[in-house]
């Protein structure tokens, strides 16, 4: 099932976490102050940033991107393994 | 719906959805840990569970039963009225906080109903139960009606009512209760709460008895349920609840708005005291959830539910599926309409990996048939995705297959979900049935003599020259129930040869027609005020004043099949055309398998209609020869009865009465039918009988008593057959009777006998003499013979009424009846 942005903003922190699981694919992450890694993903066909506090191992926010400029601000060139196992540790979390 | 039709209308439905696979499964799991159960050694995922939080895999609540067995055994046997294990006291003051309120825990709801309603409700009260309240609370409401207390029926959830029937009560009742479940268990709506507490407020007689089995843990502060999420508790309010769905752990609670009240249902409820109390797993299983639902926990779990509830809603709306449920509770209802859609759609979904439950009869009108599914906490939004497109395939699969659509269906609800849009989502549209050409026509007049006549002019009183009478009759009469309206269906091939014959009518039934006479006797009473009450607008295969095979159907035509699926679709249009509540197709072969599961599969149950009395390939010679044929036991019968009486009457056929004659057959026939609350049927109007006598296919037989035998002395008409009579048969179809004769004088009888005589000068071998008065018919050689009918009630409410006034028919020591149940 697609949901919208409005639809899947309708949705629990921790149901969102399942839906990005379920049916969101990674694209890119960085990382704001060390103490942030903001991730951005696409689901439904929309795009998502997800703010995970790297201190606390918890994901504070899952909001979907209304201004896409926003993609400058990643650089896509990031590690991608290091990014995979982040993303682990991530849900475990 | 008598008593034995209802049960074997179930027993047939249940039998139908066994051999589907259906129903009455098991599951051959070793263990289970989760939502997936196993089904003919075949992995499933669990749609049917009630238990919403899954907390039955909780290792606290797992523990807790195992430690109480460790501590007590798997049993303490003893009634709670002696001595209770000390688990209930740590139970119910923990139920106490989550409900905050005086609690009683029970073994089960159903034995927590048992107990306090008898104790509750007195003969001097009323009680109103909603149409829809869980069968177990109507199963305890009738040890009140035992007492005598006055019981109604309401249509669901009809607040407007609710109000008129208190306002109606309150003066003759020393307490109005109005009974319902706080979520509705096939359509998981609820009851209007905030409405029922202003009645509360504003009616000082007026107490409130909620069943909230399906709120349970699901909903509120310490998840103590819908009701009390929405509601206080009131002073004049009880709540029973369940153990055995989000609570997870079996049993049942009740809780009262006074510790005095609570105490009262303790001290006297029957099976509170007596019986079996919940048992040390039970009770240690319950004191862990109780736990949980006193932390933080039990919101998170609530939380979570709620949000596997939110996707499966988006998702069923997406794929367009007729979803019926309320949007904020667990239980989800798809509709279906018929049976066989339902077990085609469920068995699909089994086969690909999902289990979901029926929503069938009686728990909804046959014809609302759905498929019920439950959603819990245990759910992935994977699973749901998977099980609710794999539903949406074989919804569309089945309906193409079945030549309907989505809208086609939900006509018969009379409801649609939410924002739901079919066209948008109408994959399945309908193929037409070729090569036949369907004929339906509002007049005899439209249909070809002969080729009516071919397959009706020996069937009974339905020949075209009938027909087309009938249909001047029964049009333009003053009264509404005296006007019907009669449709023919002829269907044929691309030669134009006839594959299906037949006739409707519409017409309005008294909904008591089978119901006992006691019970007719009450409901004429009332309809001396309303006419209307306990009436529907009824649509018959065939005719409610002919009896006989009202549908040809060509046995050997490649077309059999796709006639009969038309026959169905014409019956559906003819429902949704005219308002019908009742069909009735009848006069069927008693047994018929095909036709049987061909019927059901359409949402019909099947029920024996009267015995009708025959006499086949009868020789009439004389009145002697006929008696030597008899055997001797009837010879006895024939003398004492018959011969005795013969000689006080002059037996004349009258082919044209004069006005006065024919008002006076017609209030004999008024006496017969005045007294015929057996079946009780609508008079027929007197335009029917002066139709009649200028028929040349009828006949009336009049018995004139000698003027010595009657108390005027002059001769008097004291009976009268109304006859049809074909080439070979000859049918008695209506009878007039003067009853101040009758005992003596036995005109009854020998109307019966004067029947067969004159069929027999006729040379018909086959004489029809009708239901009813099936012993008297015997004596003359008539044989029974058993026709089934099989019927759609499209509105349970009237049905399930006369089912709570028959089972109510109570008699005082006067004979006279003091039920006091009614339908409104």
């Amino acid at each position: 099932m697609e949901l919208t942005k409005e639809e899947f903003s309708l949705f629990s922190l921790k149901s969102k976490i399942q839906l990005i699981e379920k049916d969101g694919d990674f694209i890119a992450r960085r990382v704001c102050e060390d103490l942030y890694l903001i991730s951005l993903y696409s689901i439904y066909g929309f795009f998502i940033e997800t703010i995970y506090d790297i201190s606390h191992f918890k994901t504070l926010s899952i909001t979907p991107i209304i201004n896409l400029e926003i993609a400058e601000l990643y650089d896509f060139n990031y590690n991608m393994e290091d990014a995979a196992n982040l993303q682990l540790h991530y849900y475990q979390s | 719906m008598s008593k034995e039709t209802f049960i074997k209308t179930l027993t047939q439905i249940s039998e139908h959805a066994t051999e589907q696979g259906i129903i009455y499964l098991n599951t051959d799991d070793d263990t289970l840990s989760g939502n997936t159960i196993s089904v003919d050694h075949k992995q499933i995922i669990n749609f049917g569970s009630c238990s919403y939080l899954g907390l039955e895999f909780d290792e606290r609540v797992k523990s807790g039963a195992i430690n109480a067995i460790q501590a007590y055994g798997t049993q303490f046997s003893c009634s709670r009225a002696y001595i209770s294990a000390r688990y209930y006291k740590e139970l119910e003051d923990k139920l106490e906080l989550i409900f905050g309120a005086p609690t009683i825990s029970t073994p089960t709801t159903t034995l927590g109903h048992m107990s306090a309603i008898p104790v509750l409700v007195s003969p001097a009260d009323a009680v109103i139960l909603d149409h829809q309240v869980h069968s177990s609370v109507q199963t305890a409401v009738s040890v009140a009606k035992a007492q005598r207390t006055h019981v109604e029926l309401m249509r669901h959830n009809r607040m407007d009512l609710l109000e008129e029937r208190i306002l109606a009560l309150k003066d003759k009742h020393e307490k109005v209760w109005y009974m319902a479940d706080g979520i509705y268990s096939m359509f998981g709506d609820a009851a209007p709460l905030v409405e029922i507490r202003n009645l509360l407020d504003k009616y000082p007689h007026f107490h409130f008895y909620v069943d909230d089995a399906h709120g349970m843990s699901v909903f509120g502060k310490n998840g103590r349920g819908y009701v009390l999420s929405k509601i206080e508790m009131h002073e004049r309010m009880i709540v029973a609840t369940s153990f055995a769905k989000g609570f997870g752990t079996g049993g049942g609670a009740l809780v009262f708005p006074n510790r005095k009240l609570a105490n009262t249902v303790m001290d006297c409820g029957g099976t509170l005291r007596a019986s079996g109390p919940m048992q040390p797993a039970a009770l240690g299983a319950a004191i862990a959830s109780a736990d949980i639902h006193l932390s933080n926990d039990i919101t998170i779990f609530q939380d979570q539910l709620q949000e596997n509830i939110r996707y499966a809603n988006l998702a069923l709306k997406k794929l367009g599926l007729p979803n019926l449920a309320h949007p904020f509770s667990p239980i989800f209802f798809i509709a279906v309409s018929l049976p066989k859609i339902a077990y085609r759609i469920l068995n699909g979904l089994k086969n690909d990996g999902f289990f979901l439950n029926l929503g069938i009869f009686p728990a909804v009108p046959i014809k609302n048939t759905g498929i019920r599914f439950t959603i819990t906490r245990l759910h992935t939004f994977e699973q749901i995705d998977a099980m609710i497109n794999c539903l949406k395939k074989h919804f569309d699969q089945t309906l193409i297959a079945e030549n309907l659509t989505t809208n086609e269906i939900l006509k018969w609800f009379k409801t649609k979900p939410l924002d739901f849009n079919a066209s948008s989502t109408e994959t399945n549209q309908p193929k037409e049935q070729q090569n036949l050409n369907v004929q339906l026509e509002d007049s005899i007049l439209a249909i070809d003599k002969k080729d009516w006549n071919r397959f009706f002019a020996e069937k009974g009183s339905f020949d075209w020259a009938n027909m087309r009478m009938y249909e001047e009759a029964f049009n333009d009469n003053e009264k509404e129930h005296e006007n019907w309206k009669f449709k023919y269906l002829i269907i044929r091939d691309n030669n134009k040869s006839i594959v299906l014959a037949t006739f409707f009518t519409v017409f309005i039934s008294k909904d008591d027609m089978l119901a006992p006479k006691e019970i007719s006797s009450e409901i004429e009473a009332l309809r001396v005020k309303n006419p209307t009450y306990m009436t529907s607008k009824t649509l018959s295969l065939g005719s409610p004043i002919t009896e006989g095979e009202h549908l040809y159907l060509d046995q050997n035509s490649s077309y059999k099949q796709k006639a009969l699926s038309l026959l169905i679709k014409t019956i559906n249009t003819i429902q949704e055309q005219e308002n019908i509540t009742t069909t009735i197709l009848r006069d069927f072969q008693n047994n018929d398998k095909v036709m049987d599961s061909f019927f059901v599969d359409n949402g019909f149950f099947k029920l024996e209609m009267p015995e009708s009395a025959k006499i086949k390939n009868t020789v009439w010679v004389d009145k002697d020869h006929f008696y030597q044929n008899l055997s001797k036991k009837k010879k006895g019968h024939f003398r004492r009865n018959i011969n005795k009486h013969i000689d006080k009457y002059s037996v004349n056929i009258v082919d044209n009465p004069t006005e006065e004659e024919l008002k006076h057959f017609y209030e004999l026939y008024k006496n017969v039918k005045n007294k015929s609350l057996e079946l009780n049927t609508f008079r027929l109007p007197y335009k029917l009988f002066r139709k009649i006598v200028t028929n040349p296919n009828w006949e009336i037989i009049a018995l004139s008593l000698k003027g010595e035998y009657c108390t005027s002395n002059v001769e008097k008409t004291v009976a009268v057959g109304f006859c049809n009579k074909s080439t070979l048969t000859y049918s008695f179809v209506f009878v007039g009777l003067d009853y101040n004769y009758n005992f003596e004088h036995g005109c009854y009888r020998q109307l019966l006998f004067q029947v067969i005589k004159r069929a027999g000068i006729l040379s018909c071998k086959n004489i029809d003499l009708g239901f009813t008065s099936l012993m008297e018919k015997r004596h003359f050689g008539a044989k029974p013979y058993q026709a089934c009918a099989y019927m759609q009630v499209n509105d349970n409410f009237k049905m399930e009424s006369l089912e709570v006034m028959t089972l109510d028919t109570k008699k005082n020591d006067n004979g006279i009846n003091k039920r006091g149940v009614f339908s409104i």
